[in-house]
């Protein structure tokens, strides 16, 4: 059986698309900001570990207005159309983006130019979007009973942005008035809920739902599926307790645990494409598989950082891969199916041919992404371990022209949505006088 | 491997896997030759393709697409949804002239072969229709069938199973 009946109904709990859209679109935005911040701080960037500056503005730039930002979006319209529960609150989404757009945009400034008011500011119009959306996803979490996988999930990510919001807040007051006793084990505990808490368990629960979903396969097994579960979770509790507690031993047992749920994942997520009817699943397929990759190198990258053989700027190393040669690279890839799905899913009117996916945006702005993306990946990488700023700065400008990439392919999809639903509709058109938009 | 309960929908299923496995090879054959490269003869490997297509398309516009309008639309839309077997049919309705222009170009192909006029257009069809079916499959597979798990009522299912089996043979 497939994961869920996605379809049925599924036109009636589509919502408005600008809505998704918003987010997806700003998202594409803020990509390109990661990167030209990242290169005016390439010098800090090489050795970062915490505090204000460039390099946390690169940083929330990346995760807040990409990652949280996607994440919304997709949370909103995927768990609706996917679990059949229908929003309750439409007004509620709206709120989350006029709340968290401002939110972010000010405490990413505060993060670049040090001003703590403004820090507390944003951080308070941030939480408040997000309790929002918390209020929202776990209002349509409540009431549904089918796809447990992907559920289950959410509800550890939701926990966990609860967690990481809580301790940035402390972070951010102790860059004022010195509260806590490490800020440094406080900063990476808040990094590890953001990365592996977070967004690390919603695109271990999202992908449930939409690998089977493209690649047209029937649901993984449930045993290994849920095995994964459990030892991420296992993992992301002794991560963030051996990080408090700074016990290396704990931390390690985390990363062999963190490996074994992201290898069994992977397992999981293989199966649907070895038995998925589709096998040609295109440049998006070939980023996630990479963001796969990643996650792994990742986690052998932060065994390195706990047992402290592999130089100085091992953490930094760990912390860039996990959010730009992982999640970024997954997210990117997933994003270009779902922008077209999503807007052909709005696309349905009487007499009016709607285009075909490869009419709606050209393959080549992905294609200039996803080389920019990895020669910005290695090249940064590089950077970090010889200690070379041109090497980041080299990257960063890469991750530019790529992630413009990506926002024209973003921004020519929404011109396709627009341009298909400026047709007027033909009532009784036969099939032979359709128009294609 | 049984995905759904009821016989019918795993046979509409089956026909799924069967025109998805005839579309990836027809994009990788075509695709190979190159739109502005017209196959000078009909080899095996072209034959093969034209010779499935025929027969695969042909099966899925008539007795598929028929039998899901005049049996499972109306079903699903009284149990369900409307606008899902509006969307689906609409689809029908642009996948349907496709597909017979394309049979029709790939008889006369296996025997009097392409020239560059009409090899192109086949090529330019070939592709659409790649495109609008596996994302028209990928609906009906996603929702669509396994809520006809749901909706059905299992003492219809003998009933529905004979009238697609004659919608079959009647092609």
């Amino acid at each position: 059986m497939f994961p869920g009946t996605i379809l049925m109904g599924a036109q009636s709990r589509l919502l408005p698309p600008s809505l998704p859209f918003r987010f997806f679109i700003a998202a594409a935005v803020f990509h390109i900001f990661v990167w030209v911040v990242l290169f005016l701080g390439a010098e800090d960037a090489q050795s970062f570990i915490g505090g204000p500056g460039l390099p946390l503005g690169a940083i929330h730039l990346l995760t807040l207005g990409v990652f949280v930002m996607t994440a919304i979006g997709a949370s909103f319209q995927l768990l609706t159309v996917a679990t059949g529960a229908a929003h309750k609150w439409l007004w509620a989404c709206k709120l989350a983006w006029w709340l968290y757009l401002p939110g972010i945009l000010i405490l990413i400034h505060g993060f670049t130019s040090g001003d703590h008011h403004v820090q507390v500011g944003g951080a308070f119009l941030t939480i408040a979007a997000l309790v929002v959306y918390i209020v929202v996803v776990g209002d349509i979490l409540a009431r549904s009973n089918s796809l447990k996988m992907a559920l289950s999930h959410t509800w550890v990510g939701l926990l966990s942005l609860i967690a990481l919001f809580v301790l940035g807040f402390l972070l951010i007051v102790d860059f004022e008035h010195g509260i806590l006793p490490e800020h440094s084990a406080i900063g990476m505990a808040h990094l590890i809920l953001a990365v592996f808490g977070f967004m690390g368990m919603l695109t271990f629960g999202f992908s449930h739902i939409l690998v089977p979903m493209f690649a047209l396969s029937p649901a993984p097994p449930e045993k290994p599926g849920f095995a994964s579960f459990e030892i991420s979770v296992g993992a992301l509790i002794l991560a963030v307790v051996g990080t408090l507690s700074s016990l290396a031993v704990v931390q390690f047992a985390a990363i062999i645990l963190g490996l074994v749920a992201a290898g069994m994942h992977i397992w999981t997520m293989n199966w649907s494409l070895k038995n998925g009817m589709r096998k040609k699943l295109g440049l998006s397929f070939v980023m996630v598989k990479a963001g796969w990759v990643m996650l792994i190198v990742t986690l052998l990258i932060g065994a390195l950082a706990v047992i402290d053989t592999a130089g100085d700027n091992v953490v930094t190393l760990f912390g860039f891969l996990a959010l730009f040669g992982w999640l970024l690279t997954f997210l990117t890839g997933i994003l270009q199916r779902v922008i077209p799905f999503l807007a052909s899913m709005n696309m349905n009117k009487k007499g009016v041919k709607a285009p075909r996916l490869s009419e709606m945006a050209s393959e080549t702005s992905l294609k200039i992404h996803a080389v920019c993306h990895g020669i910005a990946v290695l090249f940064i990488s590089l950077g970090i371990v010889l200690n070379q700023t041109l090497f980041i700065q080299g990257g960063a400008i890469s991750g530019v022209i790529g992630s413009i990439g990506f926002l024209w392919f973003t921004l020519a999809i929404v011109k396709s949505y627009r341009t298909y639903h400026n047709i007027p509709e033909a009532p009784k058109a036969a099939p032979s006088e359709t128009t294609t938009a | 491997m049984q995905q759904f309960d009821l016989k019918f929908v795993n046979s509409l299923h089956d026909d799924h896997v069967a025109t998805l496995a005839l579309l990836e090879k027809m994009e990788s054959t075509i695709s190979k030759q190159g739109k502005g490269n017209c196959p000078t003869e009909i080899n095996d490997e072209m034959r093969s393709m034209l010779n499935d297509m025929t027969a695969i398309m042909t099966a899925e516009i008539t007795g598929h697409f028929a039998f899901e309008e005049e049996y499972l639309f109306p079903r699903f839309a009284a149990a369900a949804d409307n606008a899902i077997p509006m969307m689906l049919k609409g689809e029908h309705d642009v996948i349907r002239p496709l597909a017979k222009q394309l049979t029709d170009m790939a008889k006369k192909a296996k025997t009097d072969g392409f020239d560059q006029q009409t090899w192109e257009i086949f090529y330019d069809l070939g592709l659409e229709i790649v495109e609008r079916e596996v994302f028209h499959i990928q609906k009906e597979e996603m929702g669509f069938l396994p809520a006809l798990d749901q909706i059905i009522d299992p003492d219809e299912e003998d009933e529905l199973t004979m009238a697609y089996a004659e919608k079959k043979s009647s092609i």
